[in-house]
């Protein structure tokens, strides 16, 4: 039997005995979370920056895709199809770029993965090479991802540039249903209402500008006349008609009128000019002068009003056979154009 | 006779030849022509003729025109002269000696005729009442049992509608009576209150203002205004084509300044409506004035409606808020 003495000191190296195992077992734990870690990081590591890779392939091949569906585009006949394909290639453009964008984040995040794990002093050399050679990829990816842009970016432009090089379209209807066609060739061509503007659509413009409310536009179908307005209102319309359209809609004054003629596109109604009435009789011009009145000019090639194709008359004045046209730039159509075919390619799957 | 006896009257008849000769040289050179006497009328030649007037109605702003009969007295004159006679001193007479070599005597009631003229009379006379005349070849105006002729076209007025025109002769002309002209003047401007028209003498053309005939003050003032301006302008809301339509534009002034040389003119692209000007003058603070035109709707008028605006000037210069514009549909 062991003497007191004995047993304390029995008990005591017990007790040191058990201090250090238990030490042994905390500090082998903490090597053991430390190697499950250093081999977790690095695969999780490791896999995400073959995620990248893959990801980074799957862009180039888009965008080799891309160019070679751009070269067979200018073959196209139809000019509105051209433009639906430039624009599907620039939402595709424009996805590859949110794709390098979120890709720039990840790999943010993986290099910001790296470095923390590199400052694992109990890291492996075998885990630490293997988390060098992820962030040279990384850094790799990144190259490759900036020189991407660039080609995107200047794709784009170069897309923008073939859009805008199309010529108008020969027609188009504005957003108050006004048929619109082309008259001329570019750079002096622009668009004139195909009809003079009718008694309804006037009558849903003044509504809406009265009630400051979208108008109530009339039916395609609906039956048609001419407006039977003055001259002030039918500039008050295409103030309207501007700010409604978001473009310039004006009325047409002699110049554009002699154009007209010349191309054959003779109203049936006499029209107001946006042009003041010029007489060669000098008795009248010093009255006009002197009385301070103003004859706008209108333009009549049927010769509704009078036997003469221009003749002057008061503003005020309005007749039944007595209408107006809207002129408009040609880049209206050709925003019009754009803006009607991004809407369809943007309501795409 | 024997041959003798015409040699002995020989030197007689030679002698009663020098004498006649002698006596009528004397004569020649002393009978001179002395101081005038008196005019005396060889002949007086009468010309029938007419005189017309312009003036105003009391209403509706139309021309009158009044013909009155008028004699054209042409007076030949001549004036005559007394005769004198040139004889020279005798070396006999007593009296006072005399530088002259001849003395001067008038030779009573005897008259030496001198220089020719004519002068021209014109005496009015009545009024030629049921007359016909025509202005310019193209107008025919008839007088009514006074004399008088109211223009209700207005044509007077029309001659003057052009602003660049001031003055216009007009030629009046009756069948028998002859032609007469007429100068038709617009004095738009005047710069004193001096009348402008000129009464008719032998020499001249009568010359009339027409704002004046129509009693119309245009004289330029210095202090005006153009604010308290008021322009009613009465129209009928139809025309029928080859119907008379009257204008009326009355002008009232309810500012506290003279609104100086104020016209309204109509402007449209029918000519039938276009140029009439209605004339106010000066117009004083309170006051109103009317003018009215007529308009002759043509035969071929604009198929649905005509527009026509009138307008304003007054000496500041045009008045372009007080303008107005008119919509004359077809009845």
């Amino acid at each position: 039997m062991l003497s007191p003495k004995s047993r304390r000191l029995v008990l005591i190296c017990l007790l040191v005995i058990g201090m250090c195992h238990a030490q042994d077992i905390k500090s082998e734990n903490e090597k053991g979370n430390a190697e499950a870690s250093a081999v977790a990081a690095p695969k999780s590591i490791r896999t995400r920056t073959l995620e990248e890779l893959d990801a980074k392939n799957r862009r180039d091949r888009e965008l080799s895709d891309i160019a070679t569906m751009l070269k067979t585009i200018p073959a196209l006949q139809n000019m509105e199809q051209r433009i639906i394909e430039y624009l599907r290639i620039q939402k595709r453009f424009g996805k590859l770029m949110d794709d390098i964008k979120d890709a720039s984040s990840r790999q943010a995040d993986i290099a910001e993965d790296i470095r923390t794990s590199l400052l694992d002093t109990k890291l492996t050399p075998q885990e630490e090479a293997r988390l060098h050679e992820c962030r040279q990829n990384l850094k790799s990816f990144a190259e490759q991802q900036q020189l991407m842009v660039q080609q995107i970016r200047l794709a784009s432009r170069n897309v923008q540039n073939s859009i805008g090089a199309l010529p108008p379209p020969p027609s188009y209807m504005s957003r108050a249903g006004i048929k619109m066609n082309l008259v001329g060739t570019m750079p002096n061509a622009f668009y004139v209402s195909a009809a003079c503007i009718s008694k309804d659509l006037f009558i849903a413009a003044s509504e809406s500008l009265k009630l400051q409310q979208e108008p109530n536009l009339p039916e395609a179908d609906a039956p048609y006349a001419v407006a039977n307005v003055n001259y002030y209102q039918a500039s008050t319309f295409c103030s309207w008609l501007s700010t409604y359209e978001q473009a310039v809609y004006t009325i047409p004054g002699k110049k554009v009128f002699e154009s007209l003629a010349q191309f054959n596109i003779v109203p049936n109604e006499a029209v107001w000019s946006s042009s003041e009435w010029q007489t060669d009789e000098v008795g009248q011009i010093r009255a006009i002068e002197r009385f301070g009145v103003i004859m706008q000019q209108v333009w009549d090639p049927k010769q509704r009003l009078s036997s003469e194709q221009f003749i002057g008359e008061l503003p005020i004045a309005h007749y039944e056979s007595l209408g107006f046209l809207v002129i408009t730039p040609a880049m209206t159509g050709i925003a019009r154009r754009w803006q009607l075919l991004s809407q369809q390619v943007a309501n795409e799957p | 006779m024997t041959s003798k006896a015409y040699r002995r009257l020989y030197p007689l008849v030679v002698a009663i030849i020098a004498l006649v000769v002698s006596t009528s040289i004397a004569d020649s050179k002393l009978k001179r022509r002395g101081r005038y006497v008196r005019t005396d009328v060889e002949k007086t030649v009468d010309k029938d003729s007419f005189s017309v007037e312009l003036s105003c109605s009391t209403t509706g702003s139309l021309p009158v025109l009044t013909f009155k009969g008028q004699t054209i007295r042409t007076i030949h004159e001549v004036k005559m002269y007394e005769t004198i006679i040139e004889t020279p001193h005798s070396a006999a007479e007593a009296g006072p000696v005399f530088r002259e070599k001849n003395e001067i005597k008038v030779i009573p009631g005897e008259f030496i005729a001198g220089e020719q003229s004519e002068r021209v009379e014109i005496i009015d006379g009545n009024p030629l009442p049921n007359e016909t005349f025509s202005i310019n070849g193209v107008f025919t105006v008839k007088t009514d049992n006074e004399g008088k002729c109211l223009d209700k076209k207005q044509i007077i007025l029309e001659f003057m509608d052009d602003l660049s025109v001031n003055s216009c002769t007009l030629t009046f002309k009756h069948d028998k009576l002859g032609e007469k002209e007429f100068v038709l003047t617009r004095e738009l401007l005047k710069r004193s209150n001096q009348p402008r028209t000129v009464k008719p003498t032998p020499d001249t053309i009568p010359t009339v203002d027409i704002l004046e005939a129509f009693g119309l003050d245009f004289t330029q003032l210095r202090s005006i205004g153009r604010e308290g301006l008021e322009l009613k302008i009465d129209l009928p809301e139809g025309a029928q084509p080859n119907t008379i339509i009257t204008a009326t534009v009355t002008a009232t002034n309810k500012g506290n300044r003279t609104i100086g040389t104020l016209m309204v003119r109509t402007f449209s692209r029918e000519g039938w409506l276009d140029g009439k000007m209605f004339y106010f003058g000066n117009l004083e603070p309170g006051k109103t004035m009317t003018f009215s035109r007529q308009f002759l709707v043509p035969d071929k008028a604009a198929a649905e409606a005509s527009h026509v605006a009138f307008a304003v000037w007054n000496l500041l210069g045009r008045q372009q808020d007080q303008l107005q514009a008119f919509r004359l549909k077809r009845r």
